[in-house]
Parts: C-alpha cells; sequence; structure tokens
C-alpha cells in the first residue's frame, strides 16, 4: 500500500512540476505578447492620430492581441526565442523576418492601415526596429546584471577572505 | 590575534577564547578544538585523502554517489550532498542544481544568462549554468542574505 502511495505522490509531483513549467512558459508568452501589442497599438494610434482620428476599432485591437499572442507561440518554439538570445544566428534573423512580414500581412489582411503600401511598408520596417530594439534592451538588461553580479561575486569573496561574516551560532556553547 | 596561555597546577584543562566578531579564522579553530573533521575524506585512486573544502571546485552526484573536482583530481566522497551543503554552506557551498553543490569561492566570472539563468565560470575554465530557481538563491547569498529586490 505504502508503494503505491509513493508513485501517485511521484506522479503527482511530476505533474505538479510539469504545470509548473508550462505555466511559467505561458506566462512569459503572455508577457511579451503584451509588449508587442503595445509596440503595435503606438503604431496604430500614431496612424489613425495623423489622419485626425482618436478611435481605435475594438475589431482590429482584438485582431492585433491575439496575433501577437500567435507571433510569440511561433518565436519561441519555431525560431528559438530571438529576442532574448545572445547571438543573433540565421535562424534568429530568419524569426524577425518572418515575423515582421506576417505582422506586415496582417495588417494589409485586416485593413488596420487601410490597404495604404506606404502605410504598411513603414509599418514593416517599424516591426523590425521593434524587434531589434527588444533584442537589444534585453541585452542591455543582461549585461548590467552581469556587471552587478561580478560586483557582488567579488564583495562574497573579499568578506569571505577578511572573515567578515557573522556565524549562525556562538562559538563557546 | 593575542595569544594568552596560562598554565594551572589545578581543574579541568579550558580554553577560552575572547572574540569580537566570529570569523572563519576563529571558526576554525573552535571547530578544530571541538574536535570537528575539518577535512572532507575521499577515495582518490583507491587511496583515502583529506579535501580541504575551499579546494573543491564542485561537488556533483552522478548515480548515487558523490564526486568532488579538484584542480587537479577528481575524488570520490561518502557524505550526500544534502549534508555536504548543510556543513559547508558558510564556506561558499552553493546549491546550483538538484545533483551539484558549486564553492562560489572557486567561481571567477558569473554571466547572466537568458530566462533568468546564470553562467558561472570557474577558475579551472569550467562553466556551469545555473537555472532561474538556483539563481535566485545565489543572488540571496552574494547580497548577504538581504531580501533579493530585483
Amino acid at each position: 500500500m505504502w508503494n503505491r502511495l509513493g508513485c501517485y505522490f511521484e506522479a503527482h509531483m511530476r505533474c505538479w512540476r510539469r504545470l509548473k513549467r508550462y505555466l511559467s512558459t505561458e506566462i512569459m508568452i503572455e508577457y511579451r505578447a503584451c509588449l508587442y501589442f503595445c509596440c503595435i497599438l503606438f503604431f496604430y494610434c500614431c496612424y489613425l492620430g495623423l489622419h485626425g482620428d482618436f478611435f481605435a476599432r475594438v475589431p482590429v485591437l482584438v485582431e492585433m492581441i491575439l496575433l501577437t499572442y500567435a507571433m510569440c507561440y511561433l518565436q519561441l518554439y519555431v525560431f528559438q526565442n530571438f529576442d532574448e538570445t545572445d547571438h543573433l544566428g540565421r535562424w534568429g534573423l530568419a524569426g524577425i523576418l518572418v515575423c515582421s512580414v506576417c505582422y506586415t500581412a496582417a495588417s494589409w489582411i485586416f485593413l488596420w492601415f487601410d490597404r495604404k503600401k506606404t502605410v504598411t511598408a513603414l509599418f514593416c520596417i517599424y516591426m523590425v526596429m521593434v524587434y531589434v530594439s527588444v533584442r537589444l534592451a534585453n541585452k542591455i538588461k543582461r549585461r548590467i546584471d552581469t556587471e552587478l553580479l561580478n560586483q557582488m561575486l567579488d564583495k562574497y569573496k573579499s568578506e569571505q577572505k577578511k572573515g567578515g561574516q557573522e556565524p549562525e551560532k556562538s562559538a563557546v556553547s | 590575534m593575542k595569544l594568552t596561555l596560562h598554565q594551572i597546577t589545578e581543574g579541568e584543562d579550558e580554553i577560552v577564547i575572547c572574540y569580537r566578531s566570529m570569523t572563519p579564522r576563529i571558526e576554525t579553530l573552535v571547530e578544530f578544538v571541538r574536535g570537528d573533521v575539518q577535512k572532507i575524506p575521499a577515495v582518490w585512486e583507491e587511496q583515502t585523502v583529506y579535501l580541504a573544502p575551499e579546494e573543491i571546485f564542485y561537488l556533483e552526484n552522478v548515480d548515487g554517489i558523490t564526486y568532488a573536482y579538484l584542480a587537479d583530481k577528481v575524488a570520490r566522497i561518502s557524505s550526500s550532498l544534502k549534508a555536504l551543503e548543510l556543513r559547508y554552506t558558510r564556506r561558499g557551498f552553493f546549491r546550483c542544481a538538484k545533483a551539484m553543490i558549486l564553492n562560489i569561492n572557486k567561481i571567477s566570472y558569473l554571466k547572466s544568462e537568458p530566462g533568468g539563468r546564470i553562467r558561472a565560470t570557474m577558475e579551472n575554465g569550467e562553466q556551469v549554468i545555473i537555472s532561474r530557481k538556483y539563481g535566485k538563491e545565489l543572488r540571496r547569498i552574494l547580497k548577504g542574505g538581504e531580501e533579493d529586490v530585483e
């Protein structure tokens, strides 16, 4: 009976670990989708504003968020998360181009910019720049984090050498 | 450090240590007086050797056996990772993965990786990837036990 309970517990823990991994990935995709949605929304609002229109259509917004959500899945599972990698290989570059073209195609199909060729072309360039900027921002963030980590490491090692750390218990019992 | 020796004619031998702050040096002295084993017994080339924790780069558990990796050798240790972690946390031993303990003092460089991971380059050139879960603990240790405020 204990063996059966143990197996049940082990299976349950495995499921729980898989669920945590899935949730972690899902949440990351959703954060990223929101980021790209905001970038697209900014371009869209600028387009509307320049045309004297201050009302965004809800179906367009829904299309945008759903598309960014789907594209983030593509980025992660097909193009190896190119916006977070250190080195942008051919596959990452292909990812940037493919995703930008997908967004551009969607903007054309769903009439986000009323099928204006110039605006659509600018949107494509804008999306490429968004990806490059996000990559750069992530890289800078990691570089700063690396510097901080190594500063803390040096401080920790020098404190260990000097012996400046307080123990948790007293030496004399 | 001042050393005062006082010979007595009667009574039990006693060692009194007066300290302002507990340093690893004083702690080592205390452990020695208590008779605690400082060095870790290990097996290397079928010989028993005693390893100083400071010499160990990292410890790894492979198929239930714990191995200590030093600059020039790999020795087998009978203690479990858990026991070694508990004992030598204050000496810089840090659990970086389910089956590995790193000696922080032997890390030469840390690099932040995508996904919240950390790449640790050891003094012997080996690189270890620390996952986000253990990376958080590493940051806490490096900050000196303060709350992680990232």
